[in-house]
């Protein structure tokens, strides 16, 4: 699957199209509450999603991943740009239209206590979707709930049980079986572990990427936690600030960040290596993350980034592909000939690059 | 009828509440009494047999002409004549000696030395209506004794039969009124709340406004324009009391409409109407369920404050703040008073308590034995 998304071998079909996705926020003050401005937290994502992938979306607390995830099945109006799976435009649906594009589409929420309504049992949660998009009767939703059960590995006498009875890891797989209720092609896993304990973490993973082979399913896997990306994920979009500052193939991502709020990030992940983690490298960014009401003028990052130049405050970097399948948005970090493929002359670059700066 | 699964649940959780189960049950005893007040406390017979055929005139209007006499209005049952004249099957003896002809025609069966169909009369258990004046001797409010088991009130009515009638007018007109203004309450709350913004800003200032009329006032000018009904109240208190719930609700849509699982069923393409009835009204409901005993006791305490000061129903009505304000006005006569309170001390606690555990068989976290 990784190969898939390097160009040369046979390029598999985009699922999803995200073109120049925009999600603003107005921010309304005053007496008369008038539109004073706008957070800008998703504010001009361009990336495309291959059929049976998982795509990583990595960044800090609140540059956008979420809302990124959820304008993308329009849980949001969305400002601008457009989503386009299996060659509709879900940012432009009507909304009669777009209640019928939902079955392809599904998500996992983060918390999986306030994902499902407390009022329902198993059975009804499971089934609702079942309710609003199919003609099943009675029998069949019921069959159709079991094998749902089974596949995410929930005991069938459960059904009639509610949420509250349930234990976090558990209360998750009641959120992909809904999630599956109606064969999507393409999920959004919204940091589906981030509420849940490390061993039960492992499991609704393994769950998740044996659903993903049984099924043929495609993910958008949102998260903060860097290990876990690296588990799951065949690519890997950085976000930082409402913008993907890189989008490159799992292991020459972490193996070697390109962007440099990329390699701050990934210089935060411990070694499992007693002998490595003491010598680890951090790098620690100065200062917090702007404001996204009152993002920096040039590059998002300028405000943080450890190699700074003027241009940076001036013009902002275009996300532009400086690998095969690798795409960066940096002023210095510049394309490579499609020639140069030996390991050698990368690092001569690197180190050309780096020369640059100094 | 077949209970859903999260009903049945509810309903054993609201049996595990051993006190507010058997105050529903002492609840629905009195109740559905009241609702028969007509064949409990009434001063016309249940049945009467006047020769050999069978009269219902609690039912049906019997001019006295039907039992052979003078009169073409309807038969003054509690008169001795009528009494007489039903028993000795209309004997003309029956004008100048009832009793005599009573004792006689049931003893032997003859009167004047002719048989005669004896006939006979059933009563209600309660033998006068709520406003039977009754011929008592001595003062009018008369204490308990065995006629009058809770005394007569100072216009010698029956205490115990305007205490049923009264009980069931208070829980009606209370039961109506509320469903009324929580339907209304619910409804524009909800409107708030879904939609919010502009909508929910105007609606606001709309019932600031309305809400500081007083309403009181109110119903005092329209009782003095027009002759109150049960209705025309129902209305007024509809009209100023909606209110109460509209907050809350829109406290909870506004809450609710932000869920994790109101989003997921959105992402799972669900209608906005089945998100509104499934998953954002239920979490409404149960901020409503703990306001409805509030508003089902403040309704039947609002009916008897209107009628203690004169503004409520017509005198005539079986009115418990018609008792107290009798009440008040005889302190020498007691047994208004003690019923009065006792009447309201049973009938609010028992609702609140019934109320009680029906708020927390809804609560889905309480936990039950």
């Amino acid at each position: 699957m990784l190969d898939a998304a390097t160009p040369g071998t046979d390029k598999p079909r985009k699922l999803v199209e995200i073109t120049d996705l925009k999600m603003h926020f107005p921010i309304r003050s005053g007496l008369l509450r008038r539109h004073t401005g706008d957070i800008k937290a998703v504010d001009g994502v361009t990336f495309d999603i291959y059929e049976g992938e998982t795509l990583g979306l990595v960044g800090e607390s609140g540059c956008g991943k979420s809302t990124c995830g959820r304008a993308i099945l329009r849980l949001y109006e969305v400002t601008g740009g457009s989503v386009v799976i299996e060659g509709r435009d879900i940012a432009a649906l009507g909304p009669e239209e777009l209640r019928k594009t939902r079955p392809t589409m599904q998500m996992v929420f983060q918390d999986p206590q306030a994902s499902l309504n407390p009022r329902m049992t198993v059975a009804d949660i499971i089934g609702e979707p079942l309710n609003e998009h199919t003609t099943l009767s009675s029998k069949e939703k019921l069959a159709r709930i079991y094998e749902l059960m089974d596949q995410v590995g929930l005991n069938r006498a459960f059904a009639n049980r509610y949420p509250h009875e349930f234990s976090g890891g558990q209360r998750q797989r009641i959120g992909i079986a809904r999630a599956l209720a109606l064969n999507p092609k393409f999920i959004v896993c919204d940091e589906p572990i981030a509420a849940l304990d490390v061993s039960i973490q492992a499991q609704v993973v393994n769950l998740l990427e044996d659903l993903q082979d049984k099924l043929g399913l495609t993910y958008l896997f949102i998260s903060h936690d860097l290990s876990m990306v690296r588990h799951i994920a065949d690519r890997v979009a950085v976000m930082y600030l409402g913008r993907i500052v890189e989008l490159s193939p799992r292991d020459d991502l972490y193996e070697d960040p390109l962007h440099p709020y990329a390699k701050a990030l990934l210089s935060a992940v411990p070694e499992p290596d007693p002998a490595h983690e003491a010598v680890r490298q951090r790098i620690i960014l100065q200062g917090d993350v702007p404001s996204p009401a009152n993002p920096p003028k040039g590059c998002n990052f300028c405000t943080r980034c450890p190699e700074v130049q003027p241009l940076c405050h001036q013009q902002d970097p275009d996300l532009i592909e400086v690998r095969p399948g690798r795409y960066v948005a940096c002023h210095f970090v510049k394309p490579e000939k499609p020639t140069a493929g030996s390991t050698g002359g990368i690092e001569a670059k690197e180190r050309n690059q780096q020369g640059e700066r100094r | 009828m077949v209970l859903s699964p999260l009903n049945q649940r509810r309903w054993r959780n609201f049996r595990a509440n051993r006190r507010a189960f058997w105050s529903l049950i002492v609840f629905s005893i009195l109740f559905g009494l009241s609702l028969f007040a007509e064949l409990l406390a009434n001063d016309k017979p249940i049945v009467v047999s006047y020769r050999g055929s069978l009269y219902f005139p609690i039912f049906k209007m019997y001019p006295e002409t039907a039992f052979g006499g003078d009169f073409k209005t309807e038969a003054v049952y509690r008169d001795i004549e009528v009494q007489c004249l039903i028993i000795a099957a209309g004997s003309e003896t029956c004008f100048d000696d009832p009793e005599a002809t009573i004792a006689s025609a049931r003893d032997s069966g003859t009167v004047d030395g002719e048989t005669v169909e004896t006939g006979w009369i059933v009563w209600p258990l309660i033998p006068y209506s709520f406003n039977t004046v009754n011929d008592i001797q001595g003062a009018a409010p008369s204490p308990p004794d065995a006629q009058h088991w809770l005394g007569t009130d100072d216009t010698a009515r029956d205490v115990l039969a305007r205490v049923i009638y009264g009980f069931r007018l208070s829980i009606l007109y209370a039961l109506v009124v509320t469903f009324l203004t929580s339907m209304t309450g619910v409804a524009a709350g909800a409107v708030q709340g879904y939609f919010g913004g502009l909508t929910d800003l105007i609606f606001q200032r709309v019932i600031e406004i309305w809400g500081a009329i007083p309403a009181l006032y109110v119903i005092i000018i329209v009782a003095a324009i027009v002759p109150m009904n049960f209705w025309l109240l129902v209305l007024l208190m509809l009209l100023f009391n909606w209110m109460s719930l509209a907050g809350l609700v829109r406290a909870e849509f506004l809450r609710a409409r932000n869920f994790e699982y109101v989003r997921a069923a959105r992402a799972l393409g669900v209608r906005d109407r089945t998100i509104i009835f499934r998953h954002v009204l239920p979490n409404a409901m149960v901020a409503t369920l703990t306001m409805l005993p509030f508003l089902v006791t403040g309704n039947i305490a609002g009916l008897a404050a209107l009628d203690f000061l004169g503004f409520g129903l017509p005198a005539s009505m079986p009115s418990l703040g018609e008792l107290t304000l009798q009440a008040k006005q005889n302190l020498q006569a007691p047994w208004l008073g003690f019923t009065a309170f006792f009447t309201f001390a049973i009938m609010l606690s028992l609702l609140v308590f019934i109320f009680e555990g029906v708020r927390d068989a809804f609560d889905p976290r309480k936990t039950f034995r």
